[in-house]
């Protein structure tokens, strides 16, 4: 168990972890994972401004490490059991008769021109995010229902999410072909190739 | 086919790969200009199409925008390069951070797992202590980071494996890759000696272009900058006006500088008791070897000095800015196939990339009499 207090006046959310923490609320954070927390930038940012403060950590322990090793009966029932699940689950996702080749690929197409059209309205998007923290920064800093730590909190929140929108570019400089006859190159990879 | 390259030079990054059996260029000044971070010079940057990067307090104009941005606001203090004297500026806390968006913004990321990429760094300078390691390793992570697998070649070599300087054999067969080539570059001139593909030596000085404008600048009392714009507009080193004293200093200082390299070179190449007996042609590329009139002076620099090597033939590059990253992706081309082989196939020689045989036909391997620094041919140096 690794419990911990939010310390604000106003909900504590981790979107990187899925995890709210009401106002003065606890919350046992094991319950995403020690791994997971720990690494977690927002949580670490938490404790060093002092949103959250620890209550109980206990020491983890990992089943089946030196001090309690399986049984060899215990790892094929859990064996058994990860079998049964797939088993079950595989017939629920094919489509009847399975698919063909053919319909793989038509379906890999469109899963392709899906991602690119949600990248491309992802970019476009990204000028209207930068706008919006900018709003939300002015609006925190004027807000006078924050206490100080709560406007700290938030501005750091923003500041790490304007921190990936650093860039108003993807590409630099300017493309040229080369004059060379087509193959010119080509020809040269061959021969240092060979060699 | 998806290896690329890169040149990472003092002024200029140079990208290049193929697009339609075509090789296309991506080049991009080697500047950035930094400035304070108010609301109107983001929206101003943002509606002239300005490429930049905010951090903390301070936004950074990135590439060609930072020498127009300079320009317009008259304030040169604030324009800076991440590079000086052919490697990672020392005196520029920012060099490895924009650096490293440079590259990316000219290379993008890798598009497929451990895609091969050839970077070119210099040698080391036998005129001061920079450190080149440190420089290579930079880029080498920068490009890991990037997804890539980088390859690291001398820069001189590129201009060798673009333009293919030859030689021939005892039967009078065309050697490939065999030749001397330099690159006069901003911050740095790279020579190496090349024999089948092979770096047989190599030698670098930390003088370059921005060498010749600092000296002429402080030998007529102006401003580098203008000496730069000057040395880049008017200068025709054949046709040197008699009563233009900054074109007359100028003139000086090339010259310096080809003989400079020249003496460096002859005297190294004595010291590694190499010998060659056959001779070589001498391929210049670089931008400091643009300006008209480079290599009819050079010829004339030559004449004058003893080199232990016969040189048949000088000539400029077939595209003197390109010609380092060109050549490296001729590289990166070739290592990306030979990774692809299957095992036990190198023996063989390699599926041509092109249907027509443009190669000229291979001699056999050079004999012990062509002297010492003969070694086993290999298309990958170190």
């Amino acid at each position: 168990m690794w419990l911990v207090r939010n310390n604000l006046r106003g909900t504590l959310t981790f979107r990187g972890l899925e995890v709210s923490i009401p106002a003065g609320s606890e919350f046992d954070l094991d319950g995403v994972g020690r791994g997971v927390a720990e690494d977690s930038s927002q949580v670490q940012v938490a404790f060093e401004e002092g949103y959250l403060s620890n209550i109980l950590k206990e020491a983890t322990s990992i089943p089946g490490d030196l001090d309690t090793p399986a049984s060899s009966t215990d790892l094929a029932v859990f064996k058994q059991s990860i079998l049964n699940e797939i088993r079950t689950a595989l017939p629920q996702n094919q489509a009847p008769g399975g698919l063909t080749a053919e319909q793989m690929r038509g379906e890999l197409a469109d899963l392709k021109s899906a991602l690119v059209g949600d990248m491309q309205s992802l970019l476009g998007n990204l000028k209207v995010a930068k706008l919006r923290l900018k709003e939300e920064r002015e609006r925190v800093l004027i807000d006078p229902s924050l206490s100080e730590v709560e406007t700290r909190a938030r501005l750091a929140f923003l500041d790490e999410q304007g921190s990936r929108l650093e860039k108003n570019f993807e590409r630099l400089g300017k493309a040229q072909s080369s004059s060379a006859p087509p193959g010119d190159l080509l020809g040269k990879v061959d021969l240092l190739s060979n060699i | 086919m998806m290896a690329k390259a890169i040149d990472i030079g003092t002024s200029f990054l140079v990208g290049a790969e193929m697009k339609d059996g075509r090789e296309v260029f991506t080049s991009e000044r080697d500047a950035f200009f930094a400035m304070p971070k108010e609301d109107f010079a983001e929206e101003m940057l943002g509606r002239a199409g300005g490429n930049y990067l905010t951090r903390g307090d301070s936004i950074f104009v990135i590439g060609e925008d930072a020498l127009k941005f300079s320009m317009l606001t008259g304030n040169q203090k604030d324009y800076r390069r991440p590079m000086a004297k052919g490697i990672l500026n020392p005196g520029e806390e920012e060099a490895i951070s924009m650096l490293e968006k440079l590259i990316e913004g000219v290379v993008q990321r890798a598009s497929n797992p451990a895609e091969v990429i050839a970077a070119t760094v210099p040698a080391g300078p036998i005129d001061s202590d920079l450190d080149v390691t440190f420089h290579r390793i930079v880029v080498e992570r920068c490009l890991r980071r990037l997804g890539y697998e980088p390859r690291i070649i001398n820069e001189a070599m590129g201009i060798v494996y673009y333009d293919n300087p030859t030689t021939e054999d005892d039967e009078g067969q065309a050697i490939p890759f065999t030749g001397i080539a330099i690159s006069f570059g901003a911050g740095m001139t790279n020579l190496v000696v090349s024999w089948r593909a092979k770096k047989l030596f190599e030698i670098s000085v930390a003088r370059g272009g921005d060498w010749i404008d600092s000296q002429v600048a402080q030998v007529r009392g102006l401003p580098t900058s203008k000496v730069t714009h000057i040395k880049e507009n008017r200068l025709d080193l054949s046709a040197i006006p008699a009563g233009d004293p900054i074109q007359l200093a100028l003139d000086i200082y090339y010259e310096e500088l080809m003989r400079y390299t020249l003496a460096s070179f002859a005297e190294y190449f004595q010291q590694s008791n190499s010998d060659i007996d056959r001779p070589l042609d001498v391929v210049i590329a670089g931008g400091t070897a643009s300006v008209p009139g480079f290599i009819e002076k050079f010829r004339a620099v030559l004449s004058t000095i003893e080199l232990p090597i016969q040189v048949r033939n000088v000539r400029l590059s077939k595209d003197p800015l390109k010609a380092p990253a060109g050549g490296a992706l001729v590289a990166a081309l070739s290592m990306e196939r030979r990774q692809q082989e299957p095992e036990g196939a190198s023996a063989a020689p390699s599926k041509p990339l092109l249907s027509t045989n443009t190669s000229p036909t291979l001699p056999a391997r050079p004999s012990a009499q062509n002297g010492r620094a003969l070694e086993a041919p290999s298309t990958v140096e170190s």
